[in-house]
């Protein structure tokens, strides 16, 4: 069944949203992806999905931005081709 | 195994370090020029270098430490070549703020003319190259435009300030000198410090203090204004346009505006833990908003031009760079032992005691207090309270972000995974 880790980082200072983030990366695989919230785009971390070969996908929602990420193997790449 | 955070998305810990641990040394020369002063006229060279010691030396240092720091955050651009870069413009500003001092307290003109030539090529140098890195930002978002445009103000400012120079030494002063004089000041001023500061403001405050972002359209708003107002100041002065108020006024809106939204963004932000680091930033709006009706209040009254100093440089620049340096320094420690699988170390927060920090932020406080009330009164004995609250602030400034190196120092040779072994 495909899972979505949602990661909430709206509340958190810095570091703490990319330390979260960086401990459920390997938790992705073909049926996991990750949704996570913040309130500013995390310019650090794009490098570190681009190096791990991971996709995402910045998707900015009221006064948040939405980060989805997941991997070359992840059945239900589709829904995220639509998401604006 | 998934590659974590890297060394190769940020500059060396030592490239932006060294120029926040010789900041605070300067301010401390600079308070004790200021405090061993006969008196405080701004043509007597102990204050000339008093006053470069605390723009040059701490101000200019600290905003190029965080720019290497921030722009690989703000924009993901990193400097290449950050050590050398580095360790060249480090090397060049620091000797040129030495050379400056020296070169008025014996009014050699050698020492000037080296400082001069120095300090040009050390910013010059260093903002070439950081623009460069910015130019080459794919999605320019409203904060990466606005440190752009700080840094073109900048330039302009500089280019103005050398014509300046050369029309003072070679006594080619025309009917144009004091326009460009009063144009070169608004650039720095407004130009340089205010924008970068907006910019820098507007990544910070939602990404340290964990308050909402700046809606786009209040960016839209400060920086495009800002930009025009700058654009429209010399047409002004040079078309004899006498639009001079109508400028301040403006200007008054955008800064009020500005302040406004960053203290009510940090009052309302989500975690509401006790920080020192906002007490800094509030003074420091509040500081600003002080300063910008006093300027205002300039054109229908006859006030002391250094008070301006005092307000803009002290209150709300030095404020704002005390409380940046206390999260930008534990924010870089992390990081980089982070980067080198470092985890078991004090978390940011733990890095610099609250305490400690209260302290300095209350001597600080009191310091430029004291400052606004020995001028207002010529009151000496006051301002050399203020020069001496303001050496012993800047001590325990050092003393604070030393203790967060040092818990670097004593870790960053360690080997996490045992793989020396």
């Amino acid at each position: 069944m495909i899972k979505e880790i949602v990661l909430d980082t709206t509340e958190l200072e810095a570091p703490e949203p990319m330390t979260v983030v960086l401990n459920n990366l390997s938790k992705l695989d073909e049926l996991t992806s990750i949704k996570m919230i913040h309130r500013i785009e995390p310019q650090m971390l794009f490098p570190i999905l681009d190096k791990n070969n991971l996709h995402y996908k910045i998707v900015p929602k009221n006064d948040d931005v939405i980060i989805y990420i997941w991997n070359n193997n992840f059945k239900d790449k589709a829904q995220f081709t639509d998401l604006n | 195994m998934f590659a974590g955070l890297s060394l190769d998305q940020a500059p060396p810990y030592k490239a932006p370090i060294k120029f926040f641990l010789v900041a605070p040394i300067f301010a401390v020369l600079a308070g004790f020029f200021a405090l061993f002063s006969n008196n405080y006229e701004i043509h007597n060279p102990l204050i000339i270098a008093t006053i470069h010691l605390v723009t040059i030396g701490f101000i200019i240092l600290t905003i190029l430490g965080a720019l290497q720091q921030m722009l690989p955050v703000i924009a993901g651009a990193v400097i290449p070549n950050a050590k050398k870069v580095s360790n060249i413009t480090y090397g060049l500003i620091t000797l040129g703020v030495v050379s400056f001092t020296v070169g008025f307290l014996l009014y050699e003109k050698l020492y000037l003319f080296l400082a001069a030539t120095m300090l040009l090529i050390g910013l010059s140098y260093f903002i070439f190259i950081a623009l460069v890195q910015l130019f080459k930002v794919k999605n320019k978002s409203f904060i990466v435009i606005g440190i752009i445009l700080s840094l073109v103000f900048f330039m302009i400012a500089f280019a103005i300030g050398i014509h300046l120079i050369i029309a003072n030494a070679t006594s080619n002063i025309n009917d144009v000198h004091y326009d460009f004089a009063l144009l070169h000041y608004n650039y720095i001023f407004f130009g340089f410090l205010f924008f970068l500061i907006v910019a820098i403001t507007i990544q910070v405050v939602p990404m340290f203090w964990v308050a909402s972002a700046y809606k786009k359209y209040e960016q839209i708003v400060i920086i495009f204004t800002t930009t025009a107002l700058l654009i429209f100041y010399p047409i002004n002065l040079f078309m004899g346009l006498e639009m001079d108020l109508v400028y301040k006024i403006l200007f008054n809106f955008i800064i009020l505006y500005f302040a406004f939204l960053t203290i009510q963004k940090l009052q309302n932000r989500k975690r509401k833990l006790k920080d020192i680091t906002v007490y800094f930033y509030i003074t420091s709006m509040i500081f600003l908003v002080i300063g910008s009706l006093y300027w205002l209040s300039m054109s229908f009254f006859t006030l002391p031009t250094n008070m301006l100093g005092i307000l803009f440089g002290l209150g709300f620049v030095v404020s704002l760079m005390n409380g940046m340096m206390y999260k930008i320094i534990p924010f870089l420690t992390w990081f980089h032992l982070n980067a080198k699988g470092i985890f078991d170390i004090p978390t940011m927060r733990e890095m610099i005691a609250q305490k400690n920090m209260q302290t300095q932020f209350y001597i600080h406080l009191s310091s430029v207090l004291f400052f606004v009330l020995g001028f207002s009164f010529a009151l000496h004995f006051i301002i050399k309270l203020a020069s001496f609250l303001f050496i012993v602030s800047n001590v325990m400034l050092f003393i604070n972000i030393y203790k967060t190196v040092q818990i670097y120092m004593k870790n960053h040779t360690r080997d996490p995974f045992g793989l020396g072994k």
